[in-house]
């Protein structure tokens, strides 16, 4: 049985609809149930809070009796002040290695200088930016929901504009990568790479590589046995499910351990 | 035994999977049987297209007797029509029910000769069926069912069998659940879609009754298969969404 590291897992609340499970512990309980050993965790709260800080803040606070299992990423809006002191506050304080950015909800485009500039200071803190293609499904949206769809293009724009770097792009589709010898290398996860009757995550697998693809689950938000079920049934050989699984997450956060 | 009681294929005529792709997905994940539909998504569905849909249903049940179950698309504007492939596809040919599309919402009056006919042979009548809150999305569908369409006709019909499709089709699911818990027991819910929001399952069995629920996957299968392994039911109720309920409205038919 191999290892299994999930790329894309989030604790709190979600404004529009109850969640179910919203605490790191439960978070736990539920990786138990699906053999997930270890994960890496946002704050919700870090999406809906005008002051992204104050979560990850929470999210420390959360997380400190499960540090071996879970890390906890940073969330920040570069439309928001004080964020680089913030940036390194999650970095050098609290060890967060990753950096989720959320354009969907948050008032800037990845292709604005602040993005440019907060990406740039996370990779001088030598941590990994994570952007989303999606949150959330938006066709059973809250009328309160006023969150927008980010076009690939914008995400891959940005990636562009950083030679020789690695980023996460989760809960999207499969992305070809970017050619070149300084191109920036794009990890994604599966968590939406299925469906189609298998189509998907043989397309995801196809189009990312094993080298490239990584198991995510987006839990608590969504079940996590769908994203598994693929990676467990898709034709591919049990080293390469090993790296989807585990090894590409351990390779690009080695402070997954 | 898991029954999957709504998805698609194509044996020569798109633009669904193939048949030998819906079969040997379901055996990759542990599904007995699949049901399967041809349905034509035009505004109107054209008699000659909605013939070769069910041709092509034919087909593929005959190549996978073991695994395909027939569902028969019929478009209830076309009633003339959509009688005689009820009779050739349902009475003579084998098929287990019908499926609708969004040409009509399930309370419009132009379903109510089918209905009847659907009571009388004991079928059930699957609806593709959804509640879309994004503009966008909806403009594609102006007619879709939502589940609370569906409580006046069951209501006017009760011998007769509906199905709200894919709790998990793209919408708000809370709705649809939350408007079925107001229909009359003979409407059912099944359980597919690419939505597998956590905490989906457990509320429906919650306000419904997992008596009301029936396995799908409408070729998500992962997540079909996913979302009812993860919830936090009894294997008691998983068993009766995985293939109990529908076997029973199987046992329905009249014919």
């Amino acid at each position: 049985m191999s290892m299994i590291y999930d790329a894309d897992t989030w604790i709190g609340h979600w404004p529009y609809r109850r969640l179910p499970h919203t605490t790191a512990a439960e978070l736990l309980r539920q990786m138990d149930s699906a053999g997930i050993d270890k994960a890496l965790v946002g704050s919700l709260q870090g999406v809906f809070y005008k002051d992204s800080h104050e979560a990850n803040r929470e999210l420390v606070r959360q997380v400190r009796r499960y540090r071996d299992r879970l890390i906890p990423c940073a969330i920040l809006n570069p439309a928001y002040f004080g964020w680089a002191d913030d940036l390194k506050q999650c970095r050098e304080e609290w060890s967060m290695p990753v950096l989720r950015l959320i354009p969907q909800y948050h008032p800037y485009k990845l292709t604005d200088d602040v993005a440019a500039e907060i990406v740039a200071a996370a990779h001088e803190l030598k941590m990994t930016v994570a952007v989303y293609g999606r949150v959330m499904d938006l066709r059973g949206r809250s009328h309160l929901d006023h969150s927008r769809q980010v076009p690939t293009d914008e995400i891959m724009a940005m990636f562009r504009k950083f030679r020789g770097a690695s980023f996460m792009l989760l809960n999207s589709d499969a992305v070809k990568p970017l050619r070149g010898a300084k191109a920036p290398k794009i990890y994604q996860d599966a968590a939406i790479m299925h469906g189609g009757c298998g189509i998907g995550i043989e397309k995801g697998l196809k189009i990312c590589t094993a080298e490239r693809l990584m198991f995510g689950s987006t839990m608590l938000l969504r079940y996590p046995r769908p994203a598994l079920l693929a990676i467990e049934t898709v034709k591919a050989t049990k080293a390469q499910k090993e790296k989807i699984l585990y090894k590409n997450l351990k390779r690009l956060i080695p402070e997954m351990g | 035994m898991r029954i999957d009681c709504h998805s698609h294929c194509s044996v020569s005529v798109g633009p669904w999977p193939s048949h030998h792709q819906v079969v040997a997905d379901a055996r990759r994940l542990g599904v007995d049987k699949v049901c399967c539909s041809h349905p034509v998504a035009t505004e109107s569905a054209d008699p000659k297209r909605v013939r070769a849909a069910n041709d092509d249903i034919t087909a593929a049940m005959r190549a996978y007797p073991d695994v395909i179950l027939g569902q028969c698309f019929i478009d209830p504007g076309h009633i003339r029509f959509a009688q005689d492939e009820i009779t050739r596809c349902v009475v003579d040919g084998g098929m287990i029910g019908l499926k609708f599309y969004h040409q009509y919402r399930m309370d419009d009056p132009v379903f109510a000769p089918v209905i009847e006919r659907c009571a009388e042979l004991g079928v059930p009548m699957l609806m593709h069926a959804g509640h879309p809150t994004d503009p966008a999305e909806l403009a594609t569908q102006p007619l879709i069912s939502r589940a609370d369409h569906f409580i006046a006709p069951a209501r006017l019909y009760p011998e007769a069998v509906f199905i709200i499709g894919h709790i998990g089709g793209g919408g708000d699911w809370e709705w649809q659940i939350k408007a079925m818990s107001h229909a009359t027991k003979n409407v059912y819910m099944d359980t597919s879609g690419s939505v597998i929001d956590a905490g989906m399952i457990e509320k429906a069995v919650r306000d419904l009754g997992a008596e009301r629920l029936l396995f799908a996957t409408d070729m998500s299968t992962e997540r079909g298969v996913g979302k009812i392994l993860d919830a936090n039911i009894t294997q008691r109720q998983k068993e009766m969404i995985w293939g109990e309920n529908f076997q029973r409205i199987l046992q329905m038919r009249k014919i």
